[in-house]
């Protein structure tokens, strides 16, 4: 049953009012919906009692005694223990968590007050694994709900007699009297000796990796070719073998009714993004894909072997034997197609379709489209160079495939495979020469593109015209309507910037979170940054746009609200890499009233942080804080003072906007900031956008997500070349990882 | 006391197949105009030449959200019977539908109503009205819901977050890939047609010949166009499809990289298996004769100016693969934010404002219009007659599915509405209304709208696939499956308390009242 499994914040949930889980919608819409009511659209699960044995396995011990304080007195509340317990601290005097003996805290020769809270550690993991671990994950860093440490603005967490207090109080939240003193002692001490399990490695912090070399991270299954792959691929074996690129465009223009078949590539939505992830990461074959692989291919053979043609793709035909030249042609564009060294079994299997009754270059029809079907055109197909091991590292042509096929979309060029066939390829510092020469390419820049807008959800902004003539948005507009392109004009400027950083800047992570550069491209964009139009990037007017993502990109909503719980769970999410828990089932949808009195903001915290509800502690914590932080941007990216709320197509009031803000970008950090500046600064200062942009590049280039444990040290390689350098040195510590050139054999077993 | 069946499918022996008229596809402003000639009706199957029963088809309209009030969408009340005990403390009722009439419009609720023309009293006795038919946790944004893999959804909420890892092949697909439903394929081009601009409603297995590897989606056709041609193979590939030695040799070129000495992983060696079983299927499909043959190859849709416009397309394709015999299965997922492009954010502004008098009555005209043109469209389209006096209608199972009842993303009493009697397994012309009307059915914590629970939505989809001649030996073992029913057992506490003992045990039965005979 859900209930048992998910835990005991669900548990409270159920009992606790409904909370809000969203930015108020857009207010231009028919007045009865802009005016709130009370709405529910998410249901509540019931609350339950835990039985007395799940909440058993704590022991009468010895320590019970030590809590009769703290067992007199039940706290209704999380300030009521915060200031109960430490009106009792300062009588007893300051709490330690020192850890008097391997299994317990609080023991001999603690201080006073730890003799108040010993608890056993063994005992309080298995009360922990029972009760909380569900909500604050295995080390306590959040899972269901936030980490600990990051709301430890009620308690201090370090303190072993506050935090038992506060468990005793509060936890399991909802069902305090499933945890009794001793059991919050146990917990306490389990807490304070670091969680320890038998065999746990070090915890991710959502900063450096732990790498261990010992571990051998599963490689996926063959991943096919993307839809732009496969066409570069096919154009590539064209002009090569046709020799001319116009031809080959030319034929491959011929079979676009046929290339329209294959499926376009989607954004998957995944349980880890449900926003949509990597397109590489959309390893579905349909039939689909199959059926238009094979007709193309088939169609292409075709037109290779049209006589006017067959002097350059066969140019043996009719001066060999036939079965000298489909020897030749099986050696030179076998090359070509598949990718690989041509093997004697590859000459007697494709030499096979050869039309023994045809005689002219029909004849050789079947060989192409063969290739053109055979698993190694249309996937990427890696066996590695050793025959036994978990781990091998790549043959000199995959380790080629793989590098092209990642930077350019592309198969190798003439120059990388010379370089792969002689070897050389393996030799790093040959590797690296090729890494360099292939990021000059100008489709490097193209792939770069695709992973930063990728990444960066820049397809999800919605177009931003459709309330044009709706009188609240003539209102809030003061004449800045957008087109139907302007949202495309938003994504451009921030994927130029990036180019423009990337390529002809060094910029790294900071940069990025730092950037006064606008680029004022459009008349929309020029007119929302009070600035002339410009073909360059410039600085922004009196530096009022800290960081790309105060780029109307990010801020541009349709509508005349700003989404701050959205700009929020994008940078904690997209750009820190924190999870977020799923909002409860209780959450609702409820608009507080249009009031004009009150900001955005203030409606969304009155949706969101209200008192007693479950749904504060993530908002608090990990969403709204940064999301307020750009509240002097209206809902078209506009720099404001104050918040006009329209009503009726009249503006009925100016209400000052706040974008003061504690914004938590690292457990335990309550800085108060000001705005976005800081937001952005302290962000940099994290060290964890860096952690996180190496993740993301990693699901880019491998094709899969992360492992934190297991892909660390890749990982931690791909964040020291962004920490200590550039975006491109991102992308040249990729590549040139040892993850990268090689594949491992521990999924599932050799076959 | 209503009878709750427990038999399987039992196979309707019918006479020979007889065809006598001449017919026009109606298509109105993008017609596909397709005349319907008696030697281009669709192969008949199961094996025995003078016991044929016309192949079963199966499609599924579902609708993004729902969120319609309970009194819109179902009929009155007064149209059901007394209380009939169906379990120790849990009754259930069934009527008779019946509609009235107003200004030209027949009306069986404010949703199902249409002009008397197209919703006639013949239309209605092939309906059902299904009502207190629920999935018994919180799932929200659930699109693989519609058709049995729950795990298909946005992990809004504990319940649905906690069954993310259970994908199951979704019941179209088991049908598509089941000899019972499609015993003979000699016409069949297309095992499913997933329509439609968006996807996440059907899945099945990366191998569905063998059931193995990943549950992963199935494609769906965004462009009708290209559907069209697939099905009707105007291609020059199609035309003149590639010969068998090249296709044989080129999954032999699979096969023997599969069994080489070279190195290759599980999962490697999987991706190989399941390119060979699309070869497979291609090969088949490309061998595949409609029965309306060269006839069914000269067709043309023209394009459309509105979703409206659209939709009716996407019915005239399935209408011509129904009758053409190249498709069997059809699923129709419907965007009801496409019907209303006013609104920039339909699923907050309006969906999630539900209980809203504005968004209600939006959502109200939307679904009245996903009924009309849709579901009303399509089942009017198919009931032309294949087999003496029944129709292609009668051996078919049109269901229209909501994703959420009356309140957005509750899944309690969603909707469930039919038309046609899957070849006379149904019972038809009837609302069925089971949910546990009593003070210890009421859930307590069931969103904002509290109500009674009822039967699961799991039984919904078992009584599908036996309809559709999938025994339960077909799917009860699949991985995630519940042990009774179809879909990923999960049942929230508020439904546990409520539930009796039956509804669970009994929910791989057909649903009580549907079954015929």
């Amino acid at each position: 049953m859900s209930m048992r499994v998910l835990g005991p914040f669900v548990l409270f949930v159920g009992i606790l009012s409904g909370c809000g889980g969203g930015d108020p919608g857009p207010s231009d819409i028919p007045a009865d919906v802009a005016d709130p009511g009370s709405v529910t659209a998410k249901s509540s699960s019931a609350t339950t009692q835990l039985s007395s044995s799940q909440s058993s396995g704590r022991s009468q011990s010895s320590t019970s005694s030590t809590l009769s304080v703290l067992s007199s007195a039940r706290f209704s509340s999380a300030a009521q223990v915060s200031s109960a317990a430490s009106s009792w601290a300062m009588s007893m005097g300051p709490a330690s968590s020192s850890v008097s003996s391997p299994n317990s805290v609080g023991g001999e020769g603690s201080s006073s007050s730890a003799q108040n809270v010993a608890g056993d550690i063994d005992r309080g993991r298995t009360l922990y694994d029972d009760q909380c671990v569900d909500c604050h994950g295995g080390v306590g860093e959040g899972a269901r709900f936030t980490a600990i440490n990051q709301n430890c603005s009620n308690t201090d967490c370090d303190d072993a007699t506050l935090l038992a207090a506060y468990l005793v109080s509060n936890m399991p939240l909802g069902t305090p009297a499933e945890c009794d003193e001793a059991c919050s002692a146990d917990v306490t001490a389990f807490m304070l000796a670091g969680y320890p399990r038998e065999g746990d490695s070090t915890p991710y912090t959502g900063v450096a990796f732990s790498c261990d070399t010992d571990v051998v991270p599963e490689t996926p299954a063959w991943q096919r070719l993307s839809k732009t792959q496969y066409y570069n691929a096919l154009n590539t074996v064209l002009a090569e073998l046709i020799g001319h690129t116009g031809i080959a465009q030319a034929v491959m223009n011929g079979h676009w009714e046929l290339m329209d078949e294959l499926p376009d590539e989607i954004r998957p939505e995944v349980d880890q993004d449900l926003h949509g992830t990597y397109r590489r990461l959309n390893q579905t074959v349909s039939l689909s894909h199959v059926e238009a692989w094979f007709n193309i291919g088939q169609a292409t053979a075709n037109a290779l072997t049209e006589t006017e043609r067959l002097a350059q793709t066969v140019p043996c035909f009719e001066q060999m034997s036939v079965a000298a030249c489909v020897e030749q042609t099986i050696n030179s564009a076998g090359r070509l197609i598949l990718r690989r060294p041509i093997t004697a079994e590859d000459h007697a299997f494709y030499s096979a379709f050869y039309r023994v009754e045809n005689h002219d270059g029909t004849a050789y029809a079947d060989i192409f489209t063969a290739l053109f079907n055979a698993p190694e055109f249309l996937y990427h197909t890696y066996h590695g160079s050793a025959a036994s091991g978990e781990s091998t590292t790549l043959a000199a042509h995959e380790l080629a495939n793989k590098l092209s096929f990642h930077l350019l979309d592309s198969p190798p060029d003439v120059t990388l495979r010379a370089a792969a066939d002689d070897g050389s390829l393996l030799n790093d510092a040959v590797y690296h020469a090729q890494v360099l020469r292939l990021l000059a390419d100008e489709r490097a820049q193209t792939t770069t593109r695709n992973f930063y807008r990728e990444w960066l959800k820049l397809e999800n902004l919605n177009p931003l015209h459709q309330f044009n003539d709706t009188e609240n948005f003539v209102a809030f507009s003061e004449g800045v309507l957008p087109e139907w392109n302007t949202h495309i004009g938003f994504m451009d400027e921030v994927l130029d910037l990036l180019d423009y950083g990337t390529w002809q800047q060094t910029w790294g992570v900071n940069d990025v979170l730092t950037s006064q550069l606008i680029l004022p491209n459009t008349a929309h964009l020029a007119e929302i940054y009070g600035v002339p139009q410009s073909a360059t990037p410039i600085e922004s007017p009196n530096h009022s746009r800290p960081g790309l993502f105060t780029r109307p990109a990010f801020l541009a909503n349709a509508g005349i609200n700003t989404r701050p719980v959205m700009k929020g769970v994008f940078l904690r999410h997209t750009v820190l890499c924190d999870d977020i828990p799923a909002p409860p089932d209780n959450a609702t949808d409820d608009l507080p009233p249009l009031d004009p009195t009150l900001n955005t903001r203030e409606r969304v915290e009155a949706i969101t942080e209200r008192p007693g509800t479950a749904c504060a502690f993530c908002h608090e914590a990990l969403i709204n804080g940064l999301g307020f932080a750009t509240e002097n941007y209206d809902a078209l990216g506009r720099l404001r003072d104050t918040e006009r709320v329209i009503s009726g197509g009249e503006v009925i009031a100016d209400v000052v906007v706040d974008t003061s803000t504690i914004p938590k970008v690292t457990n335990g950090d309550f800085t108060q900031t000001t705005g976005a500046q800081e937001v952005m600064g302290l962000m940099a200062e994290s060290g964890k956008v860096e952690a996180c942009v190496a993740r993301h590049y990693f699901r880019y280039s491998f094709g899969r997500f992360e492992d934190v444990q297991d892909d660390a040290c890749v990982l931690e390689s791909m964040r020291e070349g962004l920490q200590q350098g550039s975006l491109q040195d991102l992308i040249i510590h990729t590549v040139e990882s040892q993850a990268f050139k090689t594949r491992t054999f521990v999924a599932g077993g050799t076959q | 006391m209503i009878s709750y069946p427990n038999s399987l499918v039992r196979r309707r022996k019918v006479d020979p197949v007889k065809y006598c008229r001449r017919q026009f596809l109606k298509g109105a402003g993008a017609s596909i105009g397709l005349p319907f000639l008696s030697s281009l009706a669709p192969k008949m199957a199961y094996g025995q030449s003078a016991q044929l029963i016309p192949q079963k088809r199966f499609v599924n309209i579902a609708t993004q959200h729902g969120g319609v009030f309970e009194s819109a969408m179902y009929p009155s009340e007064s149209l059901l019977g007394a209380d009939q005990s169906l379990y120790a403390g849990h009754d259930i009722r069934q009527g008779n539908l019946s509609a009235s009439q107003s200004n030209g419009r027949t009306y069986l609720s404010d949703i199902l109503s249409a002009p008397s023309s197209e919703l006639t009293d013949g239309i209605i006795q092939k309906m059902n009205v299904l009502r207190g038919l629920d999935i018994p946790f919180y799932i929200a944004h659930h699109s693989g819901g519609h058709l049995g893999n729950y795990a298909r959804n946005d992990g809004n909420g504990s319940d649905g977050e906690a069954i993310h890892g259970r994908y199951m092949p979704t019941i179209d697909q088991l049908m598509a890939w089941s000899s019972d439903f499609y015993p003979d394929l000699s016409s069949i081009t297309e095992r499913s047609l997933i329509l439609g601009s968006h996807g996440r409603y059907s899945y099945n297995w990366s191998n569905p010949s063998t059931r193995s590897g990943v549950v992963e989606e199935t494609p769906h056709h965004a462009n009708i166009f290209q559907l069209f041609e697939r099905i009707f193979a105007t291609s020059d590939t199609q035309q003149n499809p590639p010969d068998t030695f090249v296709v044989d040799r080129v999954i032999e070129n699979y096969r023997s990289l599969r069994h080489s000495n070279k190195r290759l992983s599980a999962l490697d060696a999987q991706r190989l298996d399941d390119h060979m079983d699309r070869l497979f299927e291609l090969q088949r499909r490309l061998n595949a004769t409609p029965v309306g043959g060269a006839f069914c190859s000269n067709k043309s849709i023209t394009s459309w100016s509105d979703y409206f416009g659209e939709s009716r397309a996407w019915v005239e394709v399935v209408e011509a693969a129904f009758l053409c015999g190249s498709s069997a299965i059809a699923v129709i997922p419907v965007l009801e934010s496409l019907y209303d492009q006013n609104t920039a954010d339909w699923h907050q502004s309006i969906a999630h404002q539900w209980n809203l008098p504005g968004p209600q009555e939006k959502l109200q005209t939307v679904n009245q219009q996903v009924f009309e043109n849709i579901f009303l469209n399509l089942v009017n389209r198919l009931n032309v007659p294949e087999d003496g006096d029944t129709t292609i209608l009668d051996n078919t199972l049109v269901c229209w599915t909501h994703e959420s009842g009356e309140e957005t993303h509750s899944s309690r009493s969603a909707p469930v509405i039919t038309c046609g009697s899957a070849g006379g397994y149904f019972n038809t012309g009837l609302y069925m209304d089971y949910r546990r009307r009593a003070e210890e059915g009421m859930l307590l914590s069931w969103g904002d709208r509290q109500g009674y629970s009822g039967l699961m939505y799991n039984q919904w989809l078992a009584t599908a696939l036996q309809a559709m001649g999938l025994p339960p030996s077909e799917w009860q073992a699949i991985e995630h499956n519940a042990a009774t029913g179809y879909g990923t057992s999960n049942t929230s506490e508020d439904y546990a308390r409520v539930q009796v003992a039956g509804v669970e045990a009994n929910a791989s039965s057909v649903l009580p009242g549907l079954r015929a005979g």
